[in-house]
């Protein structure tokens, strides 16, 4: 859990800082932004291992900075917030490819299981990378001396 | 009726007394006009028929009546000039020649011979009236005047009724009068035998009123009748009269030759109108059948109609309710998804507070603290309320939920002709057609089909009542490019240009207060809405309005 880099998408100040706080106190490494817009910025500056992002955001909305998050840095795994009603955005934001969704307010323990989860994936899914990049230099290497 | 609300008892109560009024008015005015006319008629044939029967009575017996006295008069004269006075005077030649006229015609009583001077100078007879002298006598003045004379009846020294009929002879220097007395009775059978039917009667008067004849109807010979002809005229005179008792009579009258005489033919009307009567016996009992039958009938299918608007109109008002009571159910839906929502984000940010005050109560510095504990139960109980609501908001969002729509795959033609059959009656009441033209090979859509069926109820409901009485409503499907399209046009009366951004709005309604609820069409909305569709209204003023939906084709889910 220690220093995973985790944005944090929220419009509502006061729920960003104090859950950031908390995931801070559990030593991850939280950078909290306050609209899709910002988040996107964030994410094209700097890698990040899990973003939280409300559903339910003025300007650009959670479903979109998924989409646009993901095209950014598609290893990034999403947890998408739904404060509303129905699951269906949490649903319709997984098709999209977010790693799993939290109806709010959502339990803390929960959450922060989760983002272990993503986290544990994201991992996975950059060592599958690296190891077929690796057969892929191999493969390269080896198929070098038949060229000679 | 305008001011009964339509579906309260007195406003049934004036439309069944409004249907009987007019029906029974058709059914009898023109029963009533048609049997009075008939009965004008026919009574006036039939009366004029019986005065021209009485008319030819009179006509053809003022012949025979003339003709038996000028006939008399004739032989009379005849006898005055084939003899001579010295040779009727003398023995017994008077009494042969009596004989021989009364062996000829019997209706003599006697005969006699006056001189100048007005004595009777020869009789033979029954009375005892030689050497009676007439000088003074209105007659024997007439006679000398006129050549010749027929009395009135009269009752004279005699005192029995009698007719004197005289002539004039002048013999050289000489004149003398040849007199007779006709038998009244016989005369009197003469007049009778004019006597068909059973109130027919005959008689003939004077000019005075006088009998001269007995009619079969009471009266004596030589009484006053009560009918007095008047002065003399000319032809057949027709003339109607109430007795005494006031019964109607018909009188057909004329005069005959010797214009002293009228005679009479009396008629009871009531004979005339006998017939009449007896179809009154057989007309009136199946005109009041057929009364009792008439009214019977129209409260009858009054009554029917009646209870059969009446429960259309319940039925109506039931659906009505229903929609309203599921428009209701879902705003409150919508209210309790909005609330819940709006008081997650604070409850979210005060489970997050208490977490972190959980959090820094672990620091070592607090760590010691007596009231340790209780900053850590106290934010326990705040962290375990938080989640109590975050339940109950949960629930809310569940119950909203519910009433979001229940997808399945439906055939939009079988869905908008079950609502057809549903209004196809009330339509057909109000004279309304609707036609279906519907595009067959519609593939199946993923819709709500009971939702979809109230949009469609509405859209029909509201042509309908925008039609009012006598249009036509069509409803098209057809297919688009991704969806399936659904159009509701009505022959009404339009929406006005500025109503027409306004009609999907909750409560916006132009029917009378109490008829529509505004939501109708607002609800209708945003159940197209939830389906993914599209509802849209085009609409002339005057000329109708047509409303379209449209659902998209494929699953979603």
């Amino acid at each position: 859990m220690e220093g995973i880099r985790l944005l944090l998408v929220d419009d509502e100040e006061d729920f960003r800082t104090t859950l950031a706080n908390r995931l801070k106190k559990r030593k991850m490494d939280v950078t909290g932004a306050g609209s899709g817009s910002e988040a996107i910025e964030l994410v094209r500056q700097r890698p990040f291992d899990v973003a939280i992002v409300d559903v339910k955001m003025p300007g650009i909305d959670g479903i979109e900075t998924l989409g646009q998050i993901k095209q950014i840095s598609p290893l990034l795994e999403v947890i998408m917030l739904t404060g509303h009603a129905s699951v269906e955005s949490g649903i319709e934001g997984m098709k999209l490819g977010a790693y799993d969704y939290l109806m709010k307010p959502c339990d803390f323990d929960e959450l922060l299981l989760k983002v272990g989860d993503a986290y544990h994936r994201k991992l996975v899914q950059e060592e599958r990378i690296h190891q077929a990049e690796l057969k892929q230099k191999g493969g390269k290497t080896g198929q070098a001396p038949e060229e000679r | 009726m305008p001011q009964v609300k339509r579906s309260s008892p007195e406003y049934y109560a004036q439309l069944k007394q409004h249907f009987v009024k007019i029906l029974l008015s058709a059914a009898f005015i023109p029963l009533i006009l048609i049997g009075g006319i008939l009965y004008y008629h026919f009574s006036a044939t039939l009366k004029e028929n019986s005065l021209r029967y009485v008319e030819n009575l009179v006509r053809d017996h003022q012949d025979e009546i003339d003709g038996f006295l000028s006939e008399r008069i004739s032989n009379l004269k005849a006898l005055s000039k084939s003899h001579t006075m010295d040779y009727l005077v003398q023995g017994n030649h008077l009494s042969e020649v009596f004989n021989i006229l009364q062996g000829e015609y019997g209706t003599f009583t006697e005969l006699g011979v006056i001189d100048a001077a007005g004595n009777h100078v020869a009789y033979v007879g029954p009375y005892k009236l030689l050497g009676k002298n007439y000088k003074d006598a209105p007659w024997f003045k007439e006679v000398m005047d006129r050549g010749e004379y027929v009395s009135d009846v009269f009752l004279g020294m005699r005192r029995v009724p009698h007719i004197i009929m005289a002539v004039k002879r002048v013999e050289n220097s000489r004149t003398w009068i040849l007199r007779t007395t006709l038998d009244t009775a016989k005369f009197s059978d003469l007049v009778e035998s004019i006597r068909i039917g059973k109130t027919v009667d005959a008689f003939i008067v004077n000019t005075e009123g006088i009998l001269q004849t007995r009619p079969r109807s009471g009266g004596n010979l030589l009484e006053k009748s009560d009918f007095l002809p008047g002065k003399y005229t000319q032809g057949i005179r027709l003339k109607e009269k109430k007795d005494e008792l006031g019964t109607r009579f018909i009188y057909a009258y004329t005069w005959l030759q010797n214009r002293n005489w009228c005679l009479v033919v009396k008629q009871d009307l009531r004979e005339v109108y006998a017939a009449l009567r007896h179809i009154n016996y057989v007309i009136i009992p199946i005109f009041i059948g057929g009364s009792f039958f008439i009214v019977f009938a129209a409260i009858f299918t009054t009554r029917q109609l009646a209870s059969r608007i009446e429960k259309t109109a319940r039925e109506k008002d039931m659906l009505n309710e229903q929609l309203l009571q599921s428009g209701k159910l879902a705003a409150i839906g919508e209210l309790a998804a909005g609330i819940a929502h709006e008081i997650n984000n604070p409850l979210a940010i005060i489970g997050e507070e208490a977490g972190w005050m959980k959090d820094l109560l672990k620091k070592e510095v607090l760590k010691g603290s007596p009231k340790v504990t209780e900053f850590e139960d106290s934010i326990s109980q705040i962290g375990l309320q938080a989640r109590r609501c975050r339940q109950i908001t949960h629930n809310l969002l569940a119950f909203a939920r519910k009433l979001e729509p229940k997808m399945e795959s439906f055939g939009l033609n079988n869905l908008i002709e079950d609502v057809i059959k549903l209004v196809e009656r009330e339509a057909r009441v109000n004279d309304i057609i609707i036609t279906r033209n519907f595009y067959h090979e519609l593939p199946p859509v993923w819709t709500d089909a009971s939702q979809l069926r109230q949009v469609f109820l509405n859209l029909v409901n509201n042509a309908m009542d925008a039609i009012g009485r006598k249009g036509e409503i069509t409803i098209t499907t057809r297919l688009g490019l991704d969806s399936v399209c659904a159009e509701v046009a009505d022959t009404g009366h339009g929406i006005a240009e500025e109503d027409l951004d306004k009609i999907f709005l909750p409560f916006f309604t132009t029917k009378a207060p109490g008829k529509g609820t505004g939501l109708g069409l607002a609800i209708s909305y945003s159940v197209i809405e939830k389906l993914g569709g599209r509802i849209t209204v085009n609409s002339a003023e005057g000329k109708g309005t047509t409303f379209s939906v449209c659902l998209p084709l494929g699953r979603k889910g």
